[in-house]
């Protein structure tokens, strides 16, 4: 009986100070947004709808990210949500505290547009929780990364996209950047976002990925993962753009210029998604 | 060890109802911003104050009761006598967010006491 208390006491106190890491993790993955003014107007002006698919998505990678990476080493599915839903709740909490202690956030701002400004920063900062609570918390033994498959590390590249990709996503810079390049460098941005994701995916090493798959070339290895990365990076690139509304009133080719500049960041984050989320 | 923490439990609850209230805001929202609906603003304005410089400073507040929000929101203040215009002012607000409201001041050289119209003439969808 006492033993039992005791041993509860002691999951409790261990499950506090992982709760403090993700507190720590969430506020340094959200400073950056939190920071940002567009993110500040996006908050109330977005589409409902498209924060709604935004947040059901953001959940799905956060409860992605605690299955594969998580600190607590998530036994199945369930624990993995549950594991999303606190890494989401301390999101909102943080990045909450943030805005109003920043003056953001006042009693003259309306509480639905003030639900809306604190949950589009949730999804980041929540990543921050679950990152930071592997990050802090070094443990021994393999993270259940290391042994995932393919379809896994696909995920994780997305993951990694979407959080360097939605850093800068919201910033005017990215459709200004777009308006003065000029075609060739745009192509050439594209090859080098392309080349350092195939640099990065070999000498930092993916998912125990150090050397290539067994059995397979150099063509297949890059069109595995440095192609496949940098489509998903693009993919992310265009949603993160639909989801601020910035694509609305673009033309196609306006549209595609920023997907390609997006992706130049999306590219990295998905090619260091292993260090980052 | 398969229990669970109580903590973790309390967390998990925690988190659940946060989630799931924020997905219900956002979600409610859905409707009620069906249509592209137009921001819907009023303005408030407080009795003129003398500013000790001569002048008389109105301040106001717009509020935005539609689930739009308004962006450059330009404020005008027209200090009339019968058909006579005598002064006009203008504040440019930065945005008034659905549902919130946002305030500003005007100036006018003479006391507008009774002779001023406020009225919002514009603003830029964000």
């Amino acid at each position: 009986m006492t033993e039992q208390s005791a041993a509860d006491r002691g999951g409790n106190r261990a499950y506090a100070v992982s709760l403090a890491r993700g507190m720590a993790g969430a506020l340094i993955f959200a400073f950056p947004l939190v920071m940002t003014m567009e993110m500040w107007s996006i908050g109330f002006s977005v589409t409902p709808g498209r924060l709604l698919l935004f947040l059901v998505l953001g959940l799905g990678v956060l409860a992605g990210l605690a299955y594969y990476s998580g600190f607590e080493p998530a036994a199945d599915w369930l624990d993995a949500l549950l594991d999303a839903l606190g890494a989401f709740a301390i999101g909102l909490v943080g990045s909450g505290l943030l805005l109003w202690l920043f003056g953001i956030v006042t009693p003259e701002l309306g509480w639905r547009a003030a639900v809306g400004m604190v949950a589009l920063q949730a999804v980041p900062a929540g990543m921050g929780a679950v990152a930071a609570r592997r990050q802090f918390g070094a443990r021994d033994g393999e993270a259940r990364e290391d042994r995932a498959g393919y379809p896994a590390q696909l995920f994780l590249m997305v993951a990694g996209a979407l959080f360097l990709a939605f850093n800068v996503a919201p910033t005017e810079e990215v459709l200004l950047i777009a308006l003065r390049m000029q075609p060739w460098p745009l192509v050439g941005l594209m090859g080098l976002s392309l080349l350092l994701l195939h640099l990065l995916v070999y000498t930092i090493g993916f998912a125990g990925q150090e050397q290539r798959p067994e059995g397979a070339g150099a063509w297949r290895t890059f069109c595995a993962y440095s192609l496949a990365g940098y489509g998903l990076a693009l993919a992310v690139s265009f949603y993160a753009l639909w989801t601020f509304g910035r694509a609305d009133l673009a033309s196609l080719p306006m549209m595609a210029m920023a997907t390609v500049v997006l992706g130049f960041p999306a590219a990295l984050g998905a090619a260091i998604a292993r260090l980052v989320v | 060890m398969s229990r669970k923490p109580l903590l973790e439990w309390l967390m998990a609850g925690f988190g659940a109802t946060l989630t799931l209230g924020t997905l219900a805001v956002v979600a409610s929202d859905i409707s009620v911003s069906q249509g592209d609906p137009p921001p819907r603003l009023a303005i408030a304005a407080e009795a003129p104050q003398p500013d000790g410089q001569g002048s008389f400073l109105v301040r106001f507040t717009v509020t935005n009761a539609a689930p739009a929000t308004a962006a450059q929101v330009t404020v005008e203040g027209v200090l009339s006598e019968g058909e006579r215009v005598l002064e006009t002012s203008r504040a440019v607000l930065d945005y008034v967010p659905r549902g919130s409201s946002a305030r500003g001041g005007l100036w006018f050289r003479q006391d507008p006491a009774g002779r001023l119209t406020l009225r919002a003439t514009g603003y830029a969808e964000p």
